[in-house]
């Protein structure tokens, strides 16, 4: 492994469409050195990794999967930004071996932005399977640059690919494209021949007739130039009958759909291969349904029954560990043996407790429906309901991320096309029961009131979003965004890809988590020893009492429960002195209890990551909306629970 | 309705070649409907075969017509109809007469207007052509960018019941796309 500190000598970005295997290249570029962070000032992430190849230290960026380079949304800008910037040695782009005309269009974009670039054909084994032979000398002959056949998951081709990348390629030139729009892009680089630029000068010029609002702003800046411009584009659009955006799409549509005939012998193909059987069944108007209906009760069903067995093993084994040292250290000093080991360790054991069975159980299966391409026929099936609360299918992933952890979730929204819709489903997102609030649901009433009473809550939950999400939508009315989504083809998922997906997603939850849960522990343990609590508490009793109905003591869950959710459950059990929280609630007060650490408020972490996405004020106006749906559910519910006799 | 009769007419008429009385009566229209709209000069029958007049033509354009201006000025909200106004008058650089220039569009497009269904009545496993897409420029921008731009043939998949969306066959690729999308792209059955 290198060291850090030493200079990078290459620079390589990968740019691609989605689902092409970008990230699986990335991962096997640069293995388990690599960290995941935002740009700067942009909600997009990017990973970074380092590799060394012969002794060359590269550097690898992976840049945000994108079909196209225009400006309509914030991974396409990032992505083109940094091409421009020429920050990047290399361009790789990866391309998909069984839909080439569909990813060509990307690349005879990155062409006319005379990118340094390499393209990698990945899948050609999978292409092989379906029959379609890619010709690759042909290809590389036709683009002029040069086309490195692999496959990402196995490792196939990447040592030609290294190659080809300390080969550095030079800058890549712009395809002709057909006579007439040839000449509308030269007429419009005559008009902006003068203007001073960094960027291709055709580049600027397609932009231009694109109409892209940020190159037009930035070069179109003489009236006269821009009325030229504008005649141009009267023209265009007059002969053509479709916008000029539409007919230089459709143009490289018209030279990808070209280039990849030329490129592709068919094969016989099955009839209808197995794939699209199964495929079939997923989609299926009725029996699709059920198959979501069962996956996603498979999901829950084994993080239930093997998280709560896990998750109390793990706890089994601190609260061994923390006796077995106590008698030691509590000879030495009262007061740190209560630190380290109240605080501590046993927030060390609240965190593994949850981080390993919940979390690390959900990241596995929904690592495994990720990998298989499940998600998107989910998505798929579940649009209409989406469209009830204002959104589209994909607004369904964020959702099901929620139930492992708000914090992703939250960044998951990003999927959504528009800023109204990504703050639509926030504010949603963050009342779906995480891992940490599944904890306490199953903890409090589905250990003593039974799982049917945990599942109830849950549903409840559920219902509650829902109609949020109807009233959010009522009184925020807007068109929705129609759904545009790509179906990719169904693979088999591999577990060490999806161990490591796991692994990675983990551990960025234990180190948000971690931290929190051993310093709330440990302020608990300080602050009860200087007897602060019971003053907190008994300060806002007039509300858990008083409004809600509930004991005293669970105020400590309520103040807790903003730093982590689950340890709310374990604070409490700390302060009243007993883990049988039957012996201080009626069934009543534990439901109530239950649903309204589930809603109150997004915990420290959530809260930090919905100040980061929609900023401080619409992360307040969820969090106070969340306090007043707790508050409304908790004062009214305890009533209705009570008047039935519970 | 009327316009309903004729539509099922040139659907049935491109799926058969030659529609007959009977063809029409099986896709439930009443023969009095037939009767009404040939003694109106919609329909003409000869030697048993019906036959569209140019009255019925232009009735029939009128509706397609109305139906892609509905899509355009009078769904959604103030803001988005405000929005594809704004863009259909960018997009011709002229005030008002916008919606007449558009319908001249209209009817420059590479095919007889009675001959585009919108994607969302194209039957599962028929394919198209993508004629004309209706809808702002984020809208078309995200088509295009998927493949879906003018002159791409494209197949209907499957359809989501319960208003869900269709899966489309495009560039040898999988698409979903909502039903409010799929109304916006005008196709012709191939």
């Amino acid at each position: 492994m290198e060291k850090p500190s030493r200079k990078v000598d290459i620079t390589v970005a990968l740019v691609g469409n989605p689902n092409v295997g970008k990230s699986s290249l990335f991962n096997s570029l640069t293995g388990l050195n690599q960290s995941v962070g935002n740009w700067p000032g942009k909600t997009v992430e990017v990973a970074e990794g380092t590799l060394a190849y012969k002794e060359i230290k590269i550097k690898v960026v992976d840049l945000p999967g994108t079909y196209s380079l225009t400006s309509f949304s914030e991974e396409e800008v990032v992505t083109r930004d940094y091409i421009l910037s020429g920050e990047a040695d290399v361009i790789i782009n990866v391309i998909d071996a069984t839909a080439l005309e569909r990813n060509l269009f990307l690349t005879l974009q990155l062409m006319e932005m005379n990118a340094p670039l390499i393209i990698a054909l990945n899948m050609v084994d999978e292409a092989t399977k379906k029959g379609i032979e890619i010709r690759v000398d042909r290809l590389s002959e036709l683009l002029g640059v040069p086309v490195i056949p692999i496959v990402a998951t196995s490792g196939f081709g990447l040592t030609e690919l290294m190659e080809a990348v300390l080969a550095r390629p030079t800058k890549s030139r712009r395809l002709t494209y057909g006579r007439e729009v040839e000449a509308y892009i030269s007429q419009t680089s005559r008009h902006l021949q003068n203007i001073e630029a960094p960027y291709p000068l055709d580049w600027i010029s397609i932009k231009v007739l694109e109409g892209d609002p940020i190159i037009t702003s930035l070069f179109l800046k003489d009236k006269q130039i821009s009325e030229k411009i504008a005649s141009v584009m009267k023209t265009m659009e007059d002969l053509h009958g479709e916008p000029p955006s539409v007919i230089i799409s459709s143009e490289r549509y018209a030279l990808s759909h070209r280039i990849a005939q030329q490129v592709t012998i068919s094969h016989a193909k099955p009839a209808i291969s197995f794939d699209e059987r199964i495929d079939g069944l997923l989609s299926h108007k009725v029996v699709g349904y059920l198959i979501l209906l069962m996956t996603l009760s498979g999901v829950f069903l084994i993080i239930f029954s093997a998280g709560s067995y896990l998750s109390a093993y793990i706890d089994g084994l601190f609260v061994w560990m923390i006796e077995t040292i106590r008698p030691h250290l509590q000879v030495l000093d009262p007061t740190l043996s209560s630190l380290l080991l109240d605080g501590i360790l046993f927030g060390l054991g609240a965190a593994t407790s949850i981080a390993l069975p919940y979390v690390a159980l959900f990241y596995l299966l929904l690592s495994i429906l990720e990998d298989t391409g499940y998600l998107p026929r989910a998505a798929f099936l579940l649009d209409s309901l989406m469209h009830k609360i204002g959104l589209h299918g994909k607004a369904f992933i964020p959702m099901l991320l929620g139930y492992g952890c708000s914090v992703p979730a939250c960044i998951g929204c990003r999927i959504m096309e528009t800023k109204r819709e990504r703050l639509l489903l926030g504010a949603l997102v963050v009342l779906i029961p995480c891992s940490a609030r599944t904890v306490v649901i199953l903890g409090v009433a589905g250990s003593y009131l039974g799982p049917l009473v945990a599942l109830s809550i849950y549903a409840l939950d559920l219902l509650i979003v829902f109609s949020l999400g109807r009233l959010l939508f009522k009184v925020l009315p807007e068109e929705p965004v129609g759904l545009i989504m790509e179906m990719p083809p169904l693979r088999m998922f591999r577990i060490a890809t999806v161990l490591k997906k796991t692994w990675v997603k983990t551990k960025d939850f234990v180190y948000i988590a971690l931290p929190l849960i051993v310093l709330g522990s440990l302020v608990v343990s300080l602050a009860s020893s200087l007897k602060l609590v019971d003053l907190i508490v008994n300060g806002i009793s007039p509300i858990t009492v008083g409004l809600m109905g509930l004991p005293v003591a669970t105020g400590i869950a309520f103040i807790f429960g903003f730093l982590r959710k689950e340890l709310a459950l374990i604070m409490l059990a700390t302060y009243v002195g007993t883990t049988d929280f039957s012996v201080f609630m009626t069934p009543a007060q534990m439901i109530i209890f239950a649903l309204v650490m589930v809603l109150y408020i997004p915990c420290i972490a959530t809260l930090s990551a919905l100040i980061k996405e929609y900023g401080l004020k619409n992360a307040l106006a969820i969090t106070l909306m969340d306090i007043a749906i707790a508050l409304f559910i908790g004062s009214f519910g305890i009533r209705i629970l009570m008047a039935l006799g519970l | 309705m009327l316009e309903e009769l004729l539509e099922a007419f040139c659907k049935l008429k491109s799926k058969l070649g030659t529609v007959t009385r009977e063809d029409m009566k099986k896709s439930g229209f009443q023969e009095g409907e037939l009767d009404s709209a040939i003694t109106g000069g919609y329909l003409q029958e000869e030697g048993g075969k019906l036959k569209i007049t140019d009255r019925g033509e232009s009735l029939l354009l009128n509706h397609r017509e109305r139906f892609v201006h509905n899509s355009i000025i009078h769904q959604g909200d103030e803001s988005a109809r405000l929005d594809s106004v704004d863009h259909w008058i960018s997009c011709h650089k002229i005030d008002r007469s916008y919606i007449d220039d558009f319908y001249n569009r209209l009817k420059a497009i590479p095919c007889h207007i009675e001959e585009l269904i919108p994607l969302l009545e194209l039957p599962e496993g028929r394919e198209a052509e993508v004629v004309f897409l209706v809808g702002g420029r984020g809208l078309i921008s995200r088509l295009c960018s998927l493949g879906i731009t003018p002159g791409t043939v494209l197949k209907v998949l499957r359809r989501a019941p319960i208003g869900g969306p269709l899966e489309l066959a495009v560039r040898s690729t999988k698409v979903a796309i909502g039903r409010e999308v799929a109304s916006k792209i005008l196709v012709k059955p191939l």
